[in-house]
């Protein structure tokens, strides 16, 4: 397993070289498997197809155009990742929400703030995984994350979604570890809180689903 | 704290069975308080108690949390990156306390969900107009 991504980092750092000394093709091969890593963080992070394409495009463009600036101090999907987040946020600065934005993130509690105490004890035993395959409820489990605060929704995209450990976590959002162990708690358990039990059991039957939530 | 202790003071039976190590003592302690072990590994962990003086005062530790204490701790619990004494602790909580081990079973679900591959899935096309932007030199 070590030896494996020992091989991938090596290929990956001769595909730099010689993108960077002008074999442009190789840039699609050293990318291609990060595609969709980039897309993902991209969509969760802005919540919407066209934006999400826009971003990933400037962020490959700038990768391109910097690549002769990458050190291998960190793997090169993290710098990757950490490239297309930035863009991301410049995206959602310009944009309308990022006024909501601010404002959810202040009222949110510090990091080393108190204990996140769940908002209810539902049980939720069950992972509906045939409801995968229904687009509402994809878009129920999207919605809730573009509700996070920011910097809860950017460690829980890259450690839960992108599977990226904490360290890379912490290198692409330039944090502490410990924050990112925190952040990502409490995003956990807000998305729990949001979600669980979700939709009255309905995931697992025809018809129309029904949100049985207050909020 | 008293429930643990009168639990651990289960009289012992002779017993041929080869004694567990350390590691696995420290392992089982949660089936062991609960009494879920097979005989037989109940009597192992009996005799390993019983000669291990690290292992006992390891099982005695095992003293109830509080569930804001576990709320604390239980994402780093699904991620497999908490102690191991601190692990029995939240082991016993959870069979305990209803409230937190639903908690615990929603944020798993959270986690599976959110982390299958087949949740998010990248638009038809987006490969080519990924590189667009890229000057083509030719």
């Amino acid at each position: 397993m070590g030896t494996l991504r020992h091989q991938v980092e090596s290929d990956e750092l001769a595909l730099i070289r010689r993108v960077v000394e002008g074999d442009q093709e190789c840039f699609y091969d050293l990318v291609r498997p990060y595609e969709r890593t980039v897309y993902v963080a991209a969509f969760l992070l802005l919540h919407n197809q066209a934006d999400a394409e826009e971003v990933a495009q400037e962020a490959v463009l700038k990768a391109f155009r910097k690549l002769n600036q990458f050190r291998g101090e960190a793997k090169f999907s993290t710098w990757l990742v950490q490239i297309t987040i930035n863009e991301a946020r410049m995206r959602l600065r310009k944009d309308r929400h990022s006024l909501y934005e601010s404002i959810e993130q202040e009222s949110a509690s510090d990091d080393a703030g108190g204990t996140y105490v769940p908002r209810d004890f539902a049980d939720w035993r069950e992972v509906p995984s045939e409801a995968l395959q229904r687009s509402e409820f994809r878009e129920a489990l999207t919605r809730a994350i573009a509700r996070l605060p920011e910097k809860y929704r950017e460690v829980f995209i890259l450690r839960d979604v992108e599977h990226m450990t904490v360290a890379e976590t912490a290198t692409a959002l330039g944090v502490e570890q410990g924050n990112v162990r925190t952040r990502l708690l409490r995003a956990r358990l807000m998305l729990r809180d949001e979600l669980a039990p979700g939709y009255d059991g309905t995931w697992l039957t025809e018809g129309r689903w029904k949100k049985v939530r207050p909020w | 704290m008293e429930e643990g202790a009168t639990v651990v003071k289960r009289s012992q039976n002779g017993s041929q069975a080869q004694p567990f190590t350390c590691e696995e003592f420290r392992r089982q302690i949660t089936a062991f308080l609960f009494r879920d072990l097979p005989v037989t590994k109940e009597l192992m962990m009996e005799q390993h108690r019983d000669s291990c003086p690290e292992c006992r005062a390891a099982l005695e530790r095992v003293i109830p949390i509080d569930c804001l204490h576990v709320f604390q701790h239980i994402s780093a619990y699904i991620d497999d990156d908490v102690p191991v004494d601190l692990r029995a602790q939240m082991e016993i909580h959870f069979k305990e306390c209803k409230h937190c081990a639903a908690v615990l079973d929603g944020t798993r679900n959270i986690v599976q969900l959110l982390g299958d591959e087949r949740m998010f899935d990248v638009p038809p096309g987006f490969s080519k107009r990924l590189y667009r932007k890229i000057p083509k030199k030719f």
